[in-house]
């Protein structure tokens, strides 16, 4: 089996009132030195909505889903994207032939609300996020294993000081004021980025504001 | 400082080339030009910063990266500032 590698395929929806959390989880894994990836990350018509989300689940040794928005339309429907792209990668991390999948992490807005709708989920507690974007964080930095210093190498990977909940807060707290900043001087109008831009933004502000200098030593060679 | 090879040193700027080249940028602290005797001071270390995620997207990387920099440094400035301003009371 492939080592794991460190890209978080994100499941969750993607519209306005749910960006607040959306930001929060973007800026939890890529704290923990992980990339997150998105189904609507690129257009492509080459492929259908599902080829790519099974590409994606493929591709990444991690997967978050969150199942809070499963819940009645005006046409008293489910949504049901989220549990079924949960059901796929569910499917894929007990695969044996495929090689199974690193970690998965079940997030719901209350704790046992899945027990009325997917009772199969059972054993498998899905922590609740209460729709709070702080809580959403914690249980993904709780989640994500932290990179070690030794695997960092040559590594393109954000190295990080050691920190915890609390500042991780503050640290996300700051980026949305830098971000609202951004914007202005940018001349950005929409708070919600696409998903490329929110990430490129998480990542840089981490450059910026917290990552801890690296200077890779090069191995000795000649010398007299 | 340790001094090396010419050639050897060569050898490092390449490697970090091809990492530019992968889309890493970052900076190699070189000591001066080569010396007649064939030796040159050593490249102490590489620095790199790790190439962005996404290629394609709405805010061009330089603007972005350039823009939250600056607003990193100019908090730097004003907490400096306010530290001074405190210390002097």
């Amino acid at each position: 089996m492939e080592a794991p590698n460190r890209q978080v395929f994100v499941n969750c929806p993607y519209d306005a009132d749910y960006y607040p959390l959306l930001e929060a989880i973007a800026f939890a894994v890529c704290v923990c030195g992980y990339t997150p990836r998105f189904s609507g990350e690129k257009i492509e018509s080459g492929l259908s909505r599902l080829a790519k989300i099974v590409l994606l689940i493929d591709e990444c040794s991690f997967s978050l889903h969150d199942i809070s928005r499963t819940e009645l339309n005006r046409n008293q429907l489910p949504r049901f994207n989220m549990p079924f792209e949960l059901g796929l990668a569910l499917g894929r991390k007990y695969s044996f032939a495929a090689g199974g999948a690193a970690g998965l992490l079940i997030l719901d807005r209350e704790p046992y609300r899945y027990h009325e709708s997917i009772s199969d989920l059972s054993g498998c507690d899905p922590l609740p996020h209460f729709d709070e974007p702080v809580s959403a964080m914690r249980q993904i930095r709780e989640w994500l294993p932290l990179l070690k210093d030794e695997e960092e190498g040559m590594s393109s990977e954000l190295r990080l000081p050691m920190y915890g909940p609390i500042r991780l807060v503050t640290w996300f707290e700051q980026y949305r004021r830098d971000m609202a900043e951004t914007r202005v001087r940018l001349n950005i109008k929409q708070e919600a980025l696409p998903f490329g831009d929110l990430v490129n933004s998480i990542r840089v502000w981490l450059e910026a504001n917290v990552t801890v200098s690296v200077d890779i030593p090069v191995s000795s060679g000649s010398s007299r | 400082m340790r001094r090396v090879r010419h050639e050897e040193s060569c050898k490092r700027v390449e490697t970090m080339q091809n990492l530019k080249s992968m889309g890493a940028t970052g900076t190699a602290l070189v000591q001066g030009p080569a010396k007649p005797d064939g030796y040159m001071d050593e490249i102490v270390s590489i620095r790199l910063i790790p190439p962005l995620p996404y290629s394609t997207t709405l805010i061009p990387a330089e603007k972005l990266r350039e823009t939250i920099f600056q607003i990193a440094r100019e908090r730097q400035g004003q907490r400096r500032e306010a530290a001074l301003n405190g210390s002097s009371q």
